[in-house]
């Protein structure tokens, strides 16, 4: 902690404020470096108690077929507090960690458009943890019911009929969060819409500010449907009001419509920060520009727009007639998008110079769970495989690769990759490299073995599978196995964070001092960044660095953002 | 552990060969299970003269394997890179002319346009053919003369089912006969369930206030197991009815069973269980009747399916 103080006490004075100090300091500060910070620390304590309610039903899961040690109502709660904490919490804040951070420094920018509303959404987190959690104190102190406990799409009526507080403050949390989060995507929209740089063009803009335009752009339009959704699901609880409840004239099945219009565009929102990120430091590690600049824009551009379009592939079985095949054409749309990104990542490493630093094993991950993350997911856009894999740990493997090893590793990478700059300090390499070795293997094993018992093809289990949200597999005993050794690989993955957050705390005090490490590593290749180097600044596409290179194969690091930004003319 | 090793931190981070070999194992590792996964669901049995998970089947391997060679080809490319291409294999990257691999970028694009509108066409057939069929057109699919009507009601946490002709209301367990393609909605007393036989190939949900319709037809009965009525003996065979969606705490507790027993076995099963085995033509096959219903629409075959169902139960309570 007492280096960012010392960091953003150095801001301060840079600028001649005056303002308060110590905890008020925190509390009060509109700087966008500060409120980063501010974000990080959030998404990473929320990591750990979301990592922790995983290992613990994982546990669970793998102790006996019928083993509730946590009862059946407290599994069912702790998988949705699991899902709210990480999807809602950790990759949001996250990102939004360095979209803050980063934002003015790729823009060339001073601050974020309304820093005020900047500080609303740091603090919007906060809020929204702790209305989240406290049932859940107030449940180990016995002192209210089990907290929200519906699984984290929670339709109604399951979700109208729970007589616990827990479930109202489920709703008030994600909501408060939400709000804080629309102002928050529409601050990051704006600064990069009015803040850039004037002589920064769109098609000057590094990839990951143009994943973060796509993320914030998704954003906007998916989250007040969330609060849509679950307001009314408040309203219904509390004031008697009648949404969903066909009793009273409502329809159970207008939730799902709602929720899903925010639920798949929100998914892009999670991954696409990621991409981008991956983006960034695969092809600088990989000393070659970014292939296909153009097609990869167009891409991210594809995948958002399609995913607008997708929502009912979640509700294939609730009795979708023919609009399913419109759904079906629409979700298959998405292999293209990504189908782009991948191509491109490949082909900017094929023939490069692969530093396997921690920033790019953790995004070479990213192109390997998208991947697979999108094998698997060609069967639930296709409403008739989905029928038979529907709510099998298939979907439960599918949805973990695309949030954890795209969205998650991403901005892993990210933490490793700026970290430095966030801290002016390395963190430790062997350290990192355990965590990048111990989280890669550990989490994509887990989510294979989650896959097979998915789909029955664990060896052993002669072709049983695992439905999802079930406490408990009396119905086929034989997938304890499989269970087993995705707790394992959870364990595993588990001990890379405790690693990680090591890492992080003792590099916060004791990391060497460095300015920027990379420049050091990769001296002699030619892709500033503006993060690093600042602007002036030219995407590194194939004709940027060859005209900047000017027929020279080495051009000396020193002063190569300069001559990068002299280059005038020349198209992609 | 080097904790205090400052000066290596930096130099740490650049990879040499030994870590190009590791990583590229940890890469090809995750291939590993992704080969043995998909090619395992290339090699699934065919469930022969069980609909619709057959016609399914078909299609999931067909997506499989394609999934497999073309995802596990391009895993393989980032394997080989991370290997042959990592700084501690080579002394410089080489430069990317302007425009490099622009008509392999095309290709690509093409080939994924291919594959997926292949997908996109075969997939609505084998939706047309499975859960978008009408129950006539299902009939006429699989060759089933006779239907018999049934209703799930899904509860907290319980199924009920309601078969056509039997006077009680089934609970722990249902038996149908084989040969018979069974047509059944499925709604919910409170909130939302999902009747989900993966066996079959069957998931619905079971919403409140709606009616879901799907059929399912089960070929031959193997005898693994049997029913007990009036003291009689059935040979039969199990599926498990499973819960797919979230419905509070007894969720993983909603496991029920449909027994099959032989259209024979049926009628006398359905005689000592307190009934009739209220079979109805479907107009597909052989038989002097059905023929006549042959003349019917497929929609009018459906009301008639509707009504008898609802007739029998109303008459019998």
């Amino acid at each position: 902690m007492s280096t960012e103080t010392a960091d953003s006490h150095d801001h301060e004075e840079e600028h001649g404020h005056h303002g308060p100090t110590g905890w008020r300091y925190w509390l009060y500060t509109t700087d966008h470096k500060v409120i980063g910070i501010i974000y990080l620390w959030h998404a990473l304590f929320a990591f750990g108690l979301g990592g922790l309610a995983a290992l613990i039903f994982r546990t669970d899961l793998a102790a006996a077929p019928d083993s509730v040690y946590l009862s059946l109502l407290g599994y069912n709660s702790l998988v949705s507090i699991h899902a709210l904490t990480m999807i809602f919490f950790v990759i949001l804040p996250l990102q939004g960690a360095f979209f803050n951070y980063m934002l003015p420094l790729f823009l060339g920018a001073d601050e974020m458009a309304w820093p005020r509303m900047n500080a609303l959404g740091a603090w919007g987190i906060t809020a929204g943890l702790a209305i989240l959690y406290t049932p859940m104190v107030g449940n180990f102190l016995g002192v209210t019911g089990v907290p929200t406990a519906a699984g984290w799409f929670q339709y109604p009526p399951l979700n109208t009929m729970m007589h616990s507080i827990g479930q109202d403050a489920g709703i008030i949390g994600v909501g408060v969060f939400a709000i804080s989060s629309t102002g928050s995507a529409a601050n990051f929209f704006v600064t990069i819409l009015n803040e850039r740089d004037p002589d920064m063009d769109w098609m000057d803009l590094p990839p990951f500010v143009w994943f973060t335009v796509f993320t914030n752009i998704l954003a906007l339009y998916s989250i007040p449907w969330v609060l849509d959704a679950l307001g009314m699901v408040w309203l219904e609880r509390n004031l008697a009001m009648s949404f969903f409840t066909a009793r009273a004239g409502g329809d159970p099945l207008l939730y799902q419509w709602i929720w899903w219009t925010f639920g798949h565009p929100e998914v892009y929102v999670l991954v696409l920060p990621g991409m981008g990120i991956a983006a960034e430091v695969i092809s600088r590690f990989s000393e070659r520009p970014i292939y296909g600049y153009k097609p990869l824009i167009a891409s991210v551009a594809v995948v958002s727009v399609a995913s607008m379009g997708v929502w009912a592939h979640h509700m294939y079985a609730t009795g979708l007639a023919a609009s399913r095949y419109a759904f079906m054409v629409f979700s298959m749309l998405i292999f293209l998008g990504f189908g782009v990104y991948i191509y491109s990542m490949v082909a900017t490493m094929w023939k490069g110079r692969i530093h396997l630093t921690t920033p790019m094993l953790f995004s070479i991950a990213v192109v390997v769970g998208l991947l697979y993350s999108g094998m698997d997911g060609a069967f639930f856009g296709q409403p008739a495989t989905d029928l038979q894999l529907h709510s099998t740990y298939f979907v439960v493997g599918h949805f973990h690769f695309t949030i954890v090893t795209v969205g998650l590793f991403g901005l892993l990478a990210g933490i490793y990759y700026w970290y430095p700059r966030m801290t002016g300090r390395m963190y430790n390499a062997r350290l990192a490299k355990f965590h990048a070795f111990t989280t890669i293997l550990g989490m994509m094993g887990l989510f294979f073995t989650m896959s097979m018992l998915g789909d029955g093809t664990f060896p052993g289990t002669g072709g049983e599978i695992m439905m999802r949200r079930y406490a408990t597999f009396t119905y086929a005993p034989e997938l304890l196995t499989g269970h087993l050794v995705a707790t394992g690989f959870a364990y595993l993955a588990g001990i890379g964070q405790i690693v990680f957050f090591i890492n992080l705390l003792w590099s916060l005090r004791s990391g060497e001092e460095v300015s920027d490490p990379w420049d050091e590593l990769l001296s002699g290749q030619n892709m500033p960044s503006p993060e690093w180097d600042g602007l002036p600044y030219r995407p590194p596409t194939a004709i940027a660095v060859s005209e900047t290179a000017d027929g020279g194969e080495d051009v000396v690091s020193d002063g190569t953002s300069d001559e990068t930004a002299q280059v005038t003319g020349g198209d992609d | 552990m080097a904790l205090g090793d400052r000066v290596e931190t930096v130099r740490d981070e650049r990879g040499d060969m030994f870590e190009a070999v590791i990583w590229s194992l940890v890469f090809l590792f995750t291939l590993v299970l992704f080969v043995w996964e998909f090619v395992n669901g290339v090699i699934e049995p065919e469930e022969a003269g069980l609909f619709p998970v057959a016609t399914i089947v078909d299609f999931k391997q067909t997506m499989f394997l394609s999934a497999l060679i073309g995802g596990g080809l391009f895993v393989l490319l980032i394997v080989w890179a991370v290997f042959r291409y990592s700084s501690g294999m080579r002394d410089r990257a080489e430069r990317m002319v302007p425009g490099e691999g622009r008509f392999l970028l095309t290709v690509f694009v093409l080939a994924v346009l291919v594959i997926m509108s292949t997908t996109i066409f075969v997939g609505a057939s084998t939706l047309a053919q499975t859960d978008e069929a009408s129950p006539a057109q299902a009939a006429e699919q699989v060759g089933a003369s006779q239907q018999l009507h049934m209703t799930v009601t899904a509860g907290q946490w319980f199924w009920r089912y309601d078969v056509a002709g039997i006077n009680r209301t089934q609970g722990e367990r249902v038996v149908l006969p084989a040969n018979t393609l069974i047509v059944f909605e499925t709604t919910s007393a409170d909130v939302i369930h999902s009747f989900a036989i993966k066996s079959l190939g069957i998931t619905k949900d079971a919403i409140p206030a709606q009616m879901n319709t799907a059929w399912f037809y089960v070929g031959e009965v193997h005898g693994e197991t049997s029913v007990q009525a009036g003291g009689q003996t059935f040979a039969a065979d199990r599926y498990e009815v499973r819960c797919a969606e979230l419905c509070g705490k007894g969720h993983s507790k909603m496991i029920g069973s449909v027994y099959i027993v032989s259209q024979e076995d049926y009628h006398e099963w359905a005689e000592a269980f307190g009934g009739e085995a209220a079979l109805e033509a479907t107009g597909v096959g052989g038989g002097g009747h059905s023929e006549e219903e042959g003349g019917h629409s497929d929609d009018e075959g459906m009301d008639m399916g509707g009504d008898s169902g609802s007739g029998s139960s109303g008459g019998d309570h």
